[in-house]
């Protein structure tokens, strides 16, 4: 289903069309439910949090028009946000000892390696182009919702240096996205 | 990679990077999301690096999620959705109904059976309060009495209200006209179905939509409740 399509049906279930939210969900909850998964490792609360976003997406899709989104940012920033949330009031609860080898190089999978190559997006090439550290540390932040407090105790550097650090690979990202 | 000062000028993309990353925290937070509820240009950079980032779940793998996921989510939006589809339920309602129907009948034979009128109400609201509407119903008049608090369409477009009953697509009640306080019939087929059916209202081309379905942004919904 295009974007278009994904567009059409969220401005019905906006104003309460219940075919087109079940049209919805079938169309985006598996890649929704990807990104819970990724987030939270866990499927209990990843079905959970799925769910939240969907009562989410129900309440506001009222507010997808105006809001000036493509269709599936809007909904992908929702579900993120939402494991996000879980994630830290999880990570309050009990502090993750795992939680350490997050920030740890991580290779992709041959797999990945060839989705990456295969599509020319800029995002990616931009990310490729920061130092190898930096990028890894603004994906961590997207899917593993670290806060500034958490990077700093995990790279055993004031909280200042690693905002600084982590906002100067934001502006080269910017710069490159923009160029 | 050269290490230089911040330029001023990044400073809000930067907020804005970090708002949607979740690292504005407490008052940074709150102090951030206020500029941004007044300041499109500073929702623009949010949505700018919401689009960007959402570019880091394109290698994510989409799993699809267990049936139940999907039963309980009805559930908890819909109420128990499977026993409201049920011709069971409807034969045993409608029993019920005539049951009861007799029952009152034979305790009414001497007494003039009043007519029941119900009466609806709506409130059709959205986000940011660019539209708020109540709208009134009743059974006796078969009409809706729509009070506008809020909201004015733009020069050359149009307001139009629509109803949802279930999980129908929306019908067009028409046109709202320019006074805030006004009166529309309500289709007689439609009349028995309006309870807990949703109105809403779109921003459309003047004159109303092209295609008989919404086209532009909905400004407020509001379900219709008995009271």
């Amino acid at each position: 289903m295009d974007a278009s399509n994904i567009s059409r049906l969220l401005t019905r279930v906006g104003i309460g069309d219940r075919a087109a939210f079940r049209d919805l969900y079938g169309a985006t909850s598996a890649k929704l439910f990807g990104i819970c998964l990724r987030v939270l490792k866990d499927r209990t609360d990843a079905e959970d949090v799925l769910q939240d976003v969907y009562i989410k997406i129900w309440n506001n899709a009222s507010s997808y028009q105006v809001s000036g989104y493509s269709p599936m940012t809007w909904l992908i920033t929702i579900a993120r946000n939402q494991a996000i949330d879980r994630l830290r009031s999880r990570r309050t609860a009990a502090s993750d000892l795992s939680d350490a080898e997050n920030l740890a190089d991580r290779k992709p999978t041959p797999e990945q390696s060839a989705i990456r190559m295969g599509e020319a997006d800029r995002l990616r090439r931009c990310l490729d182009q920061l130092a190898p550290d930096r990028a890894k540390a603004v994906k961590a932040v997207y899917l593993e919702g670290y806060s500034y407090q958490e990077m700093a105790d995990q790279l055993n550097q004031p909280i200042n240096t690693v905002r600084t650090w982590l906002r100067r690979s934001l502006i080269s990202l910017k710069e490159c996205l923009s160029s | 990679m050269t290490e230089r000062p911040f330029n001023p000028e990044d400073e809000d993309s930067l907020l804005a990077a970090e708002f949607a990353l979740g690292l504005l925290q407490g008052a940074a937070r709150e102090d951030f999301e206020r500029r941004k509820a007044a300041d499109p240009a500073l929702a623009a950079l949010v949505r700018y690096w919401d689009e960007q980032f959402a570019g880091l779940t394109d290698d994510l793998a989409a799993v699809a999620p267990p049936a139940k996921v999907k039963t309980q989510l009805e559930r908890r939006l819909f109420g128990s959705s499977t026993a409201w589809n049920s011709l069971s339920l409807w034969r045993g309602l409608a029993v019920a109904a005539l049951t009861a129907l007799v029952v009152v009948a034979s305790f009414n034979l001497r007494t003039t059976p009043s007519q029941p009128t119900e009466t609806l109400v709506a409130q059709v609201a959205g986000e940011g309060s660019r539209l708020n509407l109540t709208a009134f119903y009743s059974d006796a008049t078969g009409e809706l009495h729509l009070n506008r608090s809020a909201g004015t369409p733009s020069a050359d477009r149009s307001f139009e209200l629509w109803i949802i009953i279930g999980t129908q697509p929306p019908i067009s009640l028409g046109v709202l006209p320019a006074n805030t306080v006004t009166r529309v019939a309500v289709p007689l087929d439609l009349r028995p179905k309006l309870k807990g059916s949703v109105l809403a209202v779109s921003d459309e081309p003047a004159g109303g939509s092209p295609t008989g379905a919404p086209t532009g942004p909905v400004l407020g919904t509001g379900r219709l409740m008995a009271i």
